[in-house]
């Protein structure tokens, strides 16, 4: 419990940070280790796998993406300012936010819990491994077609024209 | 309660030193081995056959100034070197040397170090961009699409080994492997993961991120002193820790006749360094776009044939 | 585990993945065939849904994640249906572009396995993925004219509301996951009280409101309809409208019976926001896509109302009206992009004497705009009485007298469009291109059901009211 509250405010400092810096790779650092914070709290929940999968695909690959192209775009320049067209958006974003801060706090204090036991090894390699391929087998498959759509979808949109 | 915490640190203790030595020793070995195949003595000066030179070269990097490039991301520079080495660091964790000989025994431990290891291109990433230098930021972004590039067909070969032991526990792969090493059905996957753990450890002949005769030094240009000695250490981790793996999934593991398990491991895994240091000599570097089109075009595709065979011989 | 009842499915995915391989060995000019395959395995989809909905189909698999009911499987249809016009009106559009590569073809043919998906439905986790599909493959399609800055434009907008949405959809579905401990929809409900389970249907609701284009979240629809290629602007209008109004409706009322107070008032609010603000914006627009967009939020309202009457006969009036909403808006969609080239043409000048130049097309448009204001004999005007007799028979009189008065509002823009038709002089230009076969065809079926569901409704309203039966 103790380490879950530690962790959950590291998560959270390393979120409000990536929101708050000015500096795109600082940014994209920050939001890597949140996501190593959310591994580790994957694998304190018992879902070692989930939390491993977590950093090699998150923090592994699709940052290092991002870095990639931030790092190519931006090399040397430093984040863009806020240009006078955007201010009157700045206290009507504080508004929307403080409006969904205050349903989600109102929705998180009345909730009423029923906590139920999670199945034995849940999270577990094996456990996942059988939900994926028996019960969600249909989801699993059209995920596939999912990723394939994606990667149309790109090739078409950069591809360069005839 | 404080007993697996203390058996823990003692391991951690002992990893540490034994990375130390090992990168100390796999300078001194590629350094000799190289001299050798280029017909010249290798380092002979320091210690009996040059083995205390190692030694002298971390002793000459402690105390050389470190140096802040004008204008560099200073939180990043500094942090940079930690964020290569300290994955590579817990990758080895995991390593088992022999039956029990391992300092933490994860049912999923090849994931764990295929993960951890990941990270360190961030660090590469990070290195090249906080130096605030062009050659440095060019190597960091060649090491970033060749590490993500040739990760792909790593994970892939190995999964084909995964398949075949049913499990992602090391020590379990090793024991699937006690009538057969996975390198004779799975030659093809053998193949594949030892030039993709060539690419993934930025050695030669796919040394690009740090092209001597185009980037000066890639994205470590502007690093020296400890932190310098920090990629060094890391680089050479991830050496020992590919040619392990390979001896873990494809090799038999500690597996062998007459001797104890320790030594077949470490002689499974130093014949391996040696191949790899053998291509170093006899290959040169390859162009950037020869390199992500063989990654992409050619081990991807092998690599999905493989798992497809190990798949249906194990469905026969 | 019956894998027959997804035969349709089938088809689609295995034509999708053929036409893709086709595309890699067929020369340029022979890239129309992709298209005339993509036709068949969405006729032979079709026919399959149909007959399946004929036999009253019910069939549950895989533990219930995946039902094929009447309404899965009327949508279905509809989605299909709207996809077969939106292919026949492409082959001419995207040859007029120098466009017409295979990849559109697969990408609409796996938006369209999305939406089948994802009507069909009962777990929150394949509804997720199977409306991921939908949109990555729409975001794709809205973008495919891209040497087009409008086409990037609208891809964009598209992708980053869409976006926005599938979290808010995520933060919703994860919510419910912690109170019920299930994704089931016959679980997930049952176990949600209290105002958390409030807060996640309302999110939830967000992220199929911004497929459906309901007001707060309607603002990419103009920009989209319009930067898109038209007859993908039609299939996002219509079918992938259809589909997320099916889901919403399935989460609605099989989970959240119990909760029906709170988001029947909410889908009231909803309902006649978008109402008010797509026919007052359509008033000022001077394009005529943009003007249908904005219409289309507003047609979005009136089905909405559905969801806050909440009543079966309500419900089966919103499947009436989509089912031909479908004919009428694909049909004026398609009608505008006979018209416009690369270099535009779809604003409501270039419209002035149609009806001397191509009367053929011409007729077809007043045809579908009377239909989408309302006007008697046309399928519009049913679906619209039906909705609103419903509305006031569930006590939401207001609601329908709302409706009646913005229908009146939309008048004004709809019969503009007609004035330029017939009674605007021609400019002098040169003439529209010929329309193909398989785009006539599409147009003439979409013409035909127009008036054909106006004339006699009721067939199609009893099959809407039997397609209910099994979700109540």
């Amino acid at each position: 419990m103790i380490l879950f509250g530690i962790l959950a405010l590291l998560a959270l400092v390393f979120a409000v940070f990536m929101v708050a810096t000015r500096n795109a790779v600082h940014s994209a650092l920050f939001l890597i280790g949140n996501f190593v914070i959310l591994a580790i709290l994957y694998i304190t929940l018992g879902a070692e796998f989930l939390g491993l999968a977590q950093i090699l695909v998150y923090a592994g690959a699709v940052m290092v993406l991002f870095l990639f192209v931030i790092a190519y775009l931006s090399a040397g320049t430093e984040a863009s300012e806020t240009g006078p067209a955007l201010a009157w958006q700045l206290p009507l974003g504080i508004a929307a936010g403080v409006l969904s801060l205050g349903l989600l706090l109102w929705g998180t204090l009345g909730a009423v819990l029923t906590p139920t036991a999670a199945p034995p090894h849940f999270g577990s390699l094996a456990f996942l491994g059988r939900a994926l391929f028996t019960t969600y087998l249909f989801p699993f498959e059209i995920t596939a077609f999912l990723l394939l759509a994606a990667l149309v979808g790109v090739v078409v949109l950069v591809r360069d024209e005839r | 309660m404080g007993q697996p915490y203390l058996r823990l640190a003692a391991a951690a203790l002992i990893l540490a030193a034994f990375v130390l030595g090992t990168a100390a020793f796999l300078v001194w070995f590629e350094r000799k081995l190289l001299g050798r195949m280029q017909v010249r003595p290798g380092p002979n000066r320091v210690g009996p056959g040059g083995l205390l030179q190692p030694v002298a070269d971390i002793l000459k990097l402690t105390v050389k100034e470190d140096i802040l490039p004008e204008h560099a991301d200073r939180p990043l520079f500094r942090l940079a070197p930690l964020m290569a080495f300290v994955p590579a660091f817990a990758a080895f964790v995991v390593l088992p040397f022999g039956p029990g000989l391992v300092s933490a025994d994860l049912n999923i431990g090849l994931l764990w170090i295929l993960a951890v290891s990941t990270v360190s291109v961030l660090a590469l990433i990070a290195a090249g961009w906080a130096s605030n230098s062009k050659y440095a930021l060019l190597g960091g972004m060649r090491a970033a699409a060749q590490m993500i590039s040739y990760e792909v067909p790593l994970v892939l070969s190995l999964i084909g080994v995964v398949l075949a032991a049913g499990s992602l526990r090391l020590g379990r792969i090793v024991a699937a492997q006690a009538h057969l090493w996975f390198a004779v059905p799975q030659v093809l996957g053998f193949i594949v993961y030892l030039i993709a753990a060539t690419a993934e450890s930025n050695r030669s002949p796919f040394d690009l991120p740090e092209g001597e005769s185009e980037l000066v030094a890639g994205f470590h240009t502007e690093y020296s002193g400890v932190r310098f000695a920090f990629f060094f250490l890391a680089e050479y981790s991830y050496v020992f820790l590919a040619a392990a793996i390979a001896t873990l999934a494809f090799l038999g593991g500690w597996s062998g006749p007459f001797l104890p398990p320790v030594v077949w491991f470490l002689v499974k895994t130093y014949a391996v360094i040696f191949f790899i240091i053998w291509l170093r000599a006899t290959l040169p570097r390859i162009r950037i776009d020869q390199l992500l089109s063989f990654g992409w075009k050619v081990l991807l595709p092998l690599s999905l044939v493989n798992i497809f065979l190990v798949g249906l011989f194990r469905f026969i | 585990m019956n894998l027959a009842a997804l035969l349709p499915a089938e088809i689609l995915a295995g034509t999708a993945l053929a036409v893709l391989l086709a595309d890699l060995f067929l020369p340029h000019r022979d890239k129309a065939y992709l298209g005339l395959l993509s036709a068949a395995g969405l006729a032979a989809a079709l026919g399959g849904t149909a007959r399946q909905l004929a036999a009253g189909l019910h069939a549950s698999l895989w533990g219930g994640i995946f039902l094929l009911d009447p309404f899965a499987l009327f949508f279905q249809t509809i989605v299909l249906g709207a996809a077969l016009l939106v292919l026949g009106v492409s082959l001419p559009y995207l040859e007029r572009w120098g466009r017409d590569d295979g990849e559109f073809y697969a990408l609409l043919l796996m938006a369209v396995l999305g939406a089948m998906m994802m009507v069909a439905s009962r777990n929150f986790l394949e509804i997720y993925v199977a409306m991921e599909l939908l949109s990555v493959s729409s975001y794709a399609l809205a973008g495919f004219l891209r040497p087009d800055p409008r086409s990037g434009e609208a891809a964009l907008k598209y992708y980053l509301q869409g976006v926005l949405a599938s979290a808010a959809l995520l933060y919703g579905i994860s919510l419910l996951y912690g109170l019920s401990g299930s994704l089931d929809l016959s679980v997930v409900g049952a176990r949600s009280a209290g105002s958390l389970g409030v807060v996640a249907l309302v999110l939830v609701a967000g992220g199929f409101a911004l497929k459906i284009a309901a007001v707060p979240f309607h603002m990419w629809a103009p920009d989209t309809y319009q930067g898109a290629p038209a007859p993908v602007a039609a299939f996002l209008s219509t079918a992938s409208k259809a589909a997320a109004f099916a889901v919403l409706a399935r989460v609605l009322l099989t989970a959240f019976p119990a909760a029906q107070g709170p988001w029947q008032e909410l889908f009231a609010v909803v309902a006649a926001a978008s109402m008010a603000l797509g026919n007052l914006a359509a008033l000022g627009q001077r394009n005529v896509r943009r003007m249908l967009a904005y219409s289309s939020i507003a047609q979005g309202g009136y089905v909405l109302i559905a969801l806050a009457v909440a009543t079966p006969t309500a419900v089966a009036a919103s499947l009436f009206y989509l089912a031909v909403y479908v004919f009428m808006n694909v049909g004026a969609f398609s009608v505008l992009s006979f018209l416009a080239g690369p270099t535009g043409g779809e604003e409501l000048a270039d419209l002035d004497g149609l009806a001397e130049r191509r009367p053929a097309l011409a007729l077809a448009l007043a045809v579908f705009l009377i239909s989408l204001a309302g006007m008697p004999l046309t399928a519009g005007l049913m679906g619209k009485l039906y909705l609103f007799y419903a509305a006031v028979q569930g006590g939401y009189a207001w609601l329908a007298l709302w409706g009646v008065v913005f229908t009146v509002v939309s008048y004004f823009y709809y019969f503009r469009v007609l004035r330029h038709l017939f009674w605007g002089t021609a400019p002098p230009r040169p003439a529209a291109p010929a329309a193909s076969v398989p785009a006539g065809l599409a147009l003439g079926a979409a013409t035909l059901a127009t008036v054909l569901f106006g004339v006699f409704p009721q067939p199609l309203l009893q099959l809407a009211l039997h397609s209910l039966g099994m979700l109540r």
